[in-house]
């Protein structure tokens, strides 16, 4: 298989704008002859369904929440950015575009990004048309912060809630459209694959999580807005209910799976506290707008401060190591994630936690609370305060928060071309769930960015181009003889989950999947770990496929076989992870390798022979998979050592 | 931190197969329980337990577990979210509870809100209600430039405050008439406060009462229940706000929606 | 929407209703207490008969008697609807319920307070407008019914002819007639003698000091309520009124409540 990312030609800035133009366009009055399925109902999902059902295709959207507005986009705190320059500190597309190349470590496709940096703007003119309560001035103009790996304002935001504005602005455009007709939105399904005929997606088959039932819904194109994978570590920010199952089931329909190495290890969230946990909660990153972070310098104060001694604010000045302000002068705590989390282990390694029993370094608002008064910090960081407080009954006001870096959000995906289908005709994927814009690293406040770019202003245009290739009342319906195959495919597979009937719940399993790929494609992976790791996942799927215990049945609600099938497509996925991981022999982004790391300790790149992505392709059950390559071209940007110093 | 004693607790728990089952409450006791667990995931261990024995599990919404997405939704001794203001079910930690303590926990309790198994209930409604109106009409791309318009700080944040809502439900399940007004009127009023919301406003507050009043909600006889227990602390000013809205909409606009 | 299927048809339109006739009922408070204030006159009832004779004679005050009864049964009803769309909201009652943290006893009992201060009423128009309707008088010297401003309650003839209908009040030119008939005294009730003979009865009286208390719970929820309802919410002036609904409702039914006691010690 060959890749065709389908960039056009041109000056970087004029490609979108002569694609656009070059796209084949579906006459107004033959939209409504095509029915789009989304599956996914956050910023991309919904963004995307009511913008198309907008233009006049008839839509169908699903998410396996009660409601659309409960996709995990909702949690996003911090922001999003945008290139308005509205604070006339150096901003532009360019600037914005540039600063994204450079934060995913020059992994990420030049064009792709550089769109994304165009839409940006686009999308807060979109947002605050639809009312969303966006921070503003005394003026009443739109406030901006700043956020990790840039070194300009550029960052909007709704109190810590960017995300959950964001979404229900993109929600309420969707109710528009259910409310007009144009959209049917099913709640409480899940979808676990897609159809395939002559080789193009035609459809997918959902659950039905209530009654368990199994349901055909045909479509001229099927766009995957289902987030990140994330939650293959068992523990992690995502939502409890996060999953890749149908990117996964996606992917072994032929879609190709790019890079499912890069993940983002979040610097700030709150720290494992017992066995039972079942998910770490974020503590944004524009905390480190204000908070310093910090460990002592030596482990005989590290030893004092964990048997309760001392406390945080007892330690002098001179004791505490600073060590992203001292290592990295230029950009202090504000260093990217990756560099932010990877130092933060570095810290804990040599034995400086903060707690006993676990893992964690001190973010500290004392010289800011002091600088501006509690009550700004409160205006800015209120909530946030409080959650912290609510989960750690610690008061952050008066003593420094203790955290430490999770596994956040995921850059690898389905591979798509610039039109963002992936390599299945007709199936598309947008949002976290696909792999093009960020590289081996997101910045911050970029994930809002990219799901709205993709699901307001790149997908009407694009699905267009196929949609008018393919032509109106040319996709077969459900009664097509391979909706009923993938049917019973799935019956097949369910049944053998519900059969297994062993001594281990879905979730012990799953935790020790997710130990493993923490172990050994985490924060820093070596050949020899991943080699080991992919062995271990080995043993547990063979574990899980001889001793889960799945209880209940197929016809009703049933959690646990919810959960089953997702583990199940996690192993596999988690197998892939560390086998992209073990084939990467550098170190670029989230994906550090400790075997390719420069004499400082940073990260290695090999531009020479790993400018690449990784598109990895299915070949069966017990097949190792083949990787296909799409090179990188860097027409534009001058690939440089990222420094942060 | 609070201490590391574990606790033992009898828990109350109403188990209904589906929306015709009479449904009942089950006593579960529990025990080595931590402090420092949330809620949720003293169900997680719970559930753990019933799968090994071979029992069905207890069916419940949760998703982000971090207080946003609004998923879980627990009467738990009474009270929606349990005994702490402004917290969501999944911030309730167990250092909130007393060894030895029994904790009944019930589904959100409305005709309007069906139980669909054991502690899940439907709330379809809301959408129902937001799918009536509860946006403002404005294709992508129709927008102006984002700072065309100035927006006071204050108006921003009356309108941020009412945004807050997470639709969990809370709302109606403490409310004594099971009334949607403060989850209708913190949609309606979040446009309502902003320019961009004005064109609508009227419309927006009357096709929402009317889908609300559909829905088989209650009155709101304006005990202030709903805010006292609404996780995200949305005020009842809004309900007030909206029946002016409301009211004036329809009995002193000349033109009829 | 019409303003009619606002009004009947939707829950805000229905509050609107028992909002509107909750404070009108309140306005009918304002003037049933100014005017009984003269039952602490020490003029042995004098001023409060002659509040009694204006307010059952005045053609305006009749009409108004109607609205007020009307706005009662609107109340009521309505008080009643709603109650019952309530209760179909939610048909399974929660098994633990522990709602005194987050609402005032009296705010969620609404029902309660209304209905004992709904019995209370009956028993009230039957004590004194039903008796003074419709009791029998007793004999009273003509004078004193003149001057104490008494309501004949029987006819009075003399000779075929009809002196005074049952339901005059004496005036001067009445009471020359009478005496020039010889006719010393008259059959009549007052509505102080009334109140004076009720409140005698220590269990009656209590009787009134509980409703009053039920009347003050009562509106200390409904007066912000109705506002509420109505719409009318400002940071600044909303705790004003919520503190004016609290004063109404202590000080109303703190002066009604005073007056059952005052008759009771001046016995």
């Amino acid at each position: 298989m060959k890749l065709d990312s389908k960039v056009p030609e041109g000056p970087l800035a004029d490609k979108w704008t002569n694609h656009k133009f070059n796209l084949k366009l579906v006459n107004p009055a033959n939209k409504r002859k095509y029915h789009i399925i989304v599956v996914g109902t956050g910023l991309a999902g919904a963004s995307a369904a009511a913008s198309l059902a907008e233009l006049g295709y008839n839509v169908s959207t699903f998410c396996f929440q009660d409601s659309p507005r409960r996709a995990h986009s909702i949690a996003a705190q911090g922001g999003i950015n945008a290139a308005k320059n509205y604070q006339n500190d150096g901003d532009s597309v360019y600037r914005l575009f540039y600063d994204t190349i450079k934060g995913g470590d020059y992994r990420s496709r030049e064009a792709n990004t550089h769109r994304l940096a165009e839409v940006s703007v686009n999308i807060i003119d979109q947002c605050v048309a639809q009312g969303v309560p966006f921070a503003r001035e005394y003026g009443g103009y739109l406030a901006n912060r700043s956020f990790g790996g840039a070194q300009v304002s550029r960052t909007f935001y709704a109190r810590g809630q960017t995300g959950q504005q964001l979404l229900l602005g993109a929600y309420g455009a969707l109710n528009r459209q259910i409310g007009l007709g144009n959209v049917q939105s099913y709640n409480r399904r899940e979808m676990l694959d897609i159809v395939k005929v002559d080789g193009r997606a035609c459809g997918i088959i959902v659950k039905n999580l209530i009654t368990g039932e199994l349901e055909r819904h045909a479509g001229d194109a099927v766009l995957l807005c289902t987030g990140g994978y994330g939650n293959a570590y068992f523990l992690s920010t995502n939502a409890m209910n996060s999953n890749a199952t149908a990117a996964w089931r996606a992917h072994k329909k032929g879609a190709l799976f790019a890079n499912p190495c890069y993940v983002q290890i979040h610097p700030t969230c709150i720290p494992v506290h017992g066995d039972y946990q079942s998910k770490l909660t974020l503590m944004s990153e524009s905390l480190r707008n204000d908070g310093r972070v910090w460990v002592p310098r030596d482990k005989a104060t590290v030893e004092k401060l964990q048997q309760g001694q001392i406390k945080a604010a007892d330690i002098p000045e001179a004791d505490r190591f600073y060590y992203l302000e001292e290592k990295y002068p230029a950009f202090g705590n504000l260093v990217p994630r990756d560099v932010a989390s990877r130092n933060a282990k570095y810290v804990t390694d040599d034995g400086l936690s903060v707690i006993p029993d676990g893992e964690a370094v001190f973010l500290d608002f004392t010289d800011a609370i002091n600088r501006l008064g509690k009550d700004t910090i409160a205006a800015r960081y209120g909530n946030l305060f409080e959650m912290y407080q609510r989960i750690t009954d610690d008061n952050p006001y008066q003593v420094p928060m203790k955290i430490f870096p999770a596994v956040h959000y995921t850059m690898g995906g389905l591979w798509v071309d610039y039109n963002l289908m992936t390599t299945v005709p007709g199936l598309y994927a947008l949002g976290e769930a696909n792999f093009s814009d960020h590289g081996a690293n997101r910045l911050g406040a970029s994930a809002l960015m990219q799901g709205l770019a993709d699901g307001y202003f790149v997908i009407p245009f694009t699905v267009g181009d196929y949609l008018a290739e393919i032509g109106p009342g040319n996709t077969p319906g459900t009664d097509h003889p391979a909706f009923q195959e993938v049917e019973q495919s799935i019956q097949a597979h369910t049944q053998q989950l519900l059969g297994i009937n062993g001594s281990k719940t879905v979730d012990d399993i799953h935790k020790k999947l997710g130990k493993a790929i923490w172990d050994h494609c985490g924060m820093a992976r070596t050949a020899d770990g991943l080699r080991e790791g992919i062995e271990k996942i080995k043993g547990i799927k063979e574990e899980f496929w001889n001793d889960v215990r799945v209880p209940g049945n197929d016809n009703e609600i049933n959690f646990e076989l919810q959960k089953a099938w997702r583990v199940a497509d996690f192993i596999e996925l988690g197998e892939l992870m560390c086998r992209d991981a073990y084939n990467r022999n550098e170190s670029c982004g989230g994906h550090f390798r400790e075997d390719f790391q420069t004499p400082e300790g940073e990260a290695l790149r090999n531009d020479a022979e790993y400018a690449y992505a990784a598109a990895w392709e299915w070949k069966g059950d017990d097949q190792p998979h083949e990787m296909i390559k799409e090179d990188l071209n860097f027409e534009f940007v001058e690939l440089k050592t990222r420094s942060y110093k | 931190m609070a201490s590391n004693t574990s606790l033992s607790l009898t828990l109350k728990i109403w188990r209904q197969n589906g929306p015709n089952d009479k449904g009942k409450i089950v006593t579960y006791p529990i025990s080595d329980i931590s402090p420092e667990m949330s809620f949720l995931e003293m169900f997680d261990v719970l559930n753990d337990q019933l799968i090994k024995k071979g029992e069905d599990p207890i069916a419940f919404d949760h998703d982000c577990r971090e207080g946003i997405c609004g998923a879980c939704s627990m009467m738990i001794n009474g009270q929606a979210h349990g005994p702490h203001r402004r917290t969501t079910t999944c911030q309730l930690h167990m250092r909130s509870f007393k060894d030895g303590d029994t904790i009944y926990v019930e589904p959100w309790r409305a005709a309007a809100f069906p139980v669909v198994k054991d502690l899940v209930v439907d709330r379809e409604a809301f959408d129902r209600i937001l799918q009536s109106g509860g946006y403002i009409s404005v294709n992508t791309g129709n927008a102006q430039d984002a700072n065309e318009m100035p927006i006071a700080n204050e108006i921003a944040e009356n309108a941020m405050d009412a945004a807050e809502c997470i639709g969990c439900g809370a709302c109606v399940a403490s409310c004594k008439n099971a009334s949607a007004m403060l989850f209708v009127s913190a949609k309606a009023s979040h446009l309502a406060y902003l320019p961009q919301g004005q064109p609508e406003r009227n419309r927006r507050a009357q096709m929402m009462v009317n889908q609300m009043d559909e829905e088989g909600f209650g009155n709101c006889t304006n005990t202030g229940a709903c805010e006292v227990q609404c996780p995200k602390g949305i005020s009842i000013k809004n309900i007030s706000r909206m029946n002016a809205d409301f009211l004036r909409s329809t009995i002193a606009s000349e033109t009829e929606i | 929407m019409s303003i009619l299927s606002t009004l009947f048809k939707h829950s805000i339109g229905q509050k609107l209703i028992m909002g509107l006739t909750g404070l009108f009922l309140v306005t009918f408070l304002v003037v049933h207490l100014s005017g009984n204030l003269q039952l602490f006159m020490s003029d042995n009832g004098v001023a409060f008969n002659t509040y009694t004779k204006f307010m059952t004679t005045n053609p305006l005050i009749r009409v108004a008697e109607w609205i007020l009864f009307a706005g009662f049964i609107v109340h009521i009803i309505y008080a009643i609807i709603l109650t019952r769309q309530n209760r179909k909201a939610r048909p399974v009652r929660y098994a633990y319920s522990n709602p005194k943290g987050s609402s005032t006893w009296f705010s969620r009992n609404m029902g309660v307070t209304g209905s004992i201060v709904f019995i209370f009423l009956a028993v009230h128009l039957y004590m004194f407008w039903g008796i003074f309707h419709w009791g029998g008088g007793e004999m009273t010297p003509v004078n004193d019914v003149q001057k104490y401003v008494y309501k004949v309650t029987d006819d009075v003839t003399a000779g075929g002819n009809t002196l005074v209908s049952a339901g005059d009040y004496l005036d001067e030119k009445m009471v020359a007639t009478l005496q020039s008939q010889n006719v010393a005294q008259v059959k009549a009730i007052s509505m102080y003698d009334i109140s004076k003979k009720s409140f005698g009865n220590p269990l009656i009286s209590l009787f009134y000091v509980i409703a009053m208390v039920l009347l003050g719970f009562h509106l200390n929820h409904g007066f912000q309520s109705a506002f509420r309802t109505l719409g009318f919410v400002h940071e600044k002036y909303t705790p004003f009124l919520t503190k004016l609904g609290t004063a109404i409702s202590v000080l109303f039914p703190l002066v009604f409540a005073a007056m059952p006691i005052y008759l009771y010690l001046t016995q």
